[in-house]
């Protein structure tokens, strides 16, 4: 099984933001702070972020058109940023799924996991 | 005595100075801080131990905004949306005007339903000539440095609410002179030149809306049909007249250059440096 001091590398955890992403805000819309916290609950803690570098990520992202963003006043009466998946995200995000999946699968094959 | 608000607010100056003129990317990033801070706080923190922990977590200034420097920037149009509706009503109203003095004037006294009428009739064609400029910058873009779906959503974007702004506009300039109409020449309706002009305009109105429905994003039927609704709008409101000529011998020309591949004028120009 997976060691549970396992960290993910630096490459994989950049090439993997994108896709975390998309897939969460395809749940609904979000803003950074929930999606870090997002990230961490679904890996258990074993995919860290660091905090900040999020945010380029998401402006990269609106600046693709995948996402959109605009400012709300939260539950709490402060004002927040929240993104939204546009169309365009919804065919990326699909195109990341198949190439994901295609890689493993075959690493599976490979591992015989 | 240790107080969030000063250390927020020295936090902000430093990344102020950091990130340059960029006001709502230091709000996002104070709203990230605050966020994490109260969730330490809530799990039994001190305020200082969370804020140092939150600030740590969110990483050195300096390295956040070499990442943000990397973020490809919006690309900025010569037209942007927002400033069109200003343009749209500077132009109905001096067009308006012109056309209220030069026609109008000696014939028919102006009240408040003939205005209103000319404004909005005034209004919708502008509206035609916005959506054609927009069309005819994508052309030239697309034509010189290519053409990306960023581009495109942003044009579809803007052709879809001026599209839908002027076509309610012009309806109700069609009915407002209907109306008039029935009061000082006593019929609704009458086939002249000004009555098949508005009727062409709304009929291209809803040609564009169904094009804007059913066609590819960034393709070139949205590029073709917004530079076309110029001459439409050229010959409701000044008929076969010299102007619309050469608007028609211009939107041929930039039609000419639709045909142009992504990208093609841009290569050669760089080819022939």
């Amino acid at each position: 099984m997976y060691d549970t001091s396992m960290r993910l590398t630096k490459d994989l955890v950049a090439a993997s933001a994108a896709p975390l992403i998309l897939s969460i805000l395809e749940e609904g819309e979000s803003y950074g702070y929930a999606l870090i916290q997002r990230v961490r609950e679904l890996s258990d803690g074993k995919i860290e972020w660091t905090d900040g570098m999020l945010y380029p990520v998401l402006h990269r992202l609106e600046a693709q058109g995948w996402i959109e963003s605009s400012w709300r006043t939260s539950e709490i009466g402060r004002k927040r940023k929240y993104y939204a998946l546009q169309k365009q995200g919804q065919t990326a995000l699909r195109q990341q799924k198949e190439q994901w999946l295609l890689v493993h699968g075959t690493l599976a094959k490979l591992w015989g996991v | 005595v240790f107080d969030l608000e000063e250390q927020i607010l020295n936090w902000r100056q430093t990344a102020a100075e950091t990130f340059g003129n960029k006001p709502e990317l230091v709000d996002e990033l104070e709203s990230h801080l605050r966020d994490d801070v109260q969730r330490l706080v809530q799990s039994g923190q001190s305020a200082e131990a969370a804020w140092e922990t939150a600030v740590t977590r969110l990483g050195a200034t300096k390295q956040l905004a070499a990442e943000f420097a990397k973020v490809p920037p919006t690309p900025a149009f010569w037209l942007p949306a927002r400033r069109i509706p200003i343009g749209v009503f500077a132009l109905s109203t001096g067009l308006g005007t012109l056309i209220a003095v030069s026609d109008l004037e000696c014939t028919y006294p102006i009240g408040l339903l003939l205005v209103s009428h000319i404004f909005a009739m005034a209004a919708g064609c502008v509206t035609i000539f916005a959506i054609g400029a927009l069309a005819a910058w994508s052309i030239l873009t697309r034509a010189i440095s290519g053409w990306d779906a960023l581009q495109a959503n942003a044009v579809r974007s803007s052709d879809w609410k001026l599209t839908l702004a002027g076509l309610i506009l012009t309806v109700i300039g069609f009915l407002l002179g209907g109306l008039w109409a029935h009061d000082n020449l006593g019929r609704f309706w009458d086939w002249d030149q000004r009555e098949v002009g508005e009727l062409s305009v709304m009929a291209w109105y809803c040609l564009m809306l169904l094009c804007l429905r059913f066609c590819r994003v960034g393709g070139s039927a949205e590029m073709v049909i917004g530079v076309a609704g110029s001459v439409v709008a050229c010959m409701s409101m000044f008929g076969a007249s010299m102007l619309t000529v050469g608007a028609i011998l211009m939107q041929l020309a930039i039609l000419g250059i639709a045909m142009v591949p992504p990208g093609r004028l841009g290569r050669r120009r760089a080819l022939t440096k």
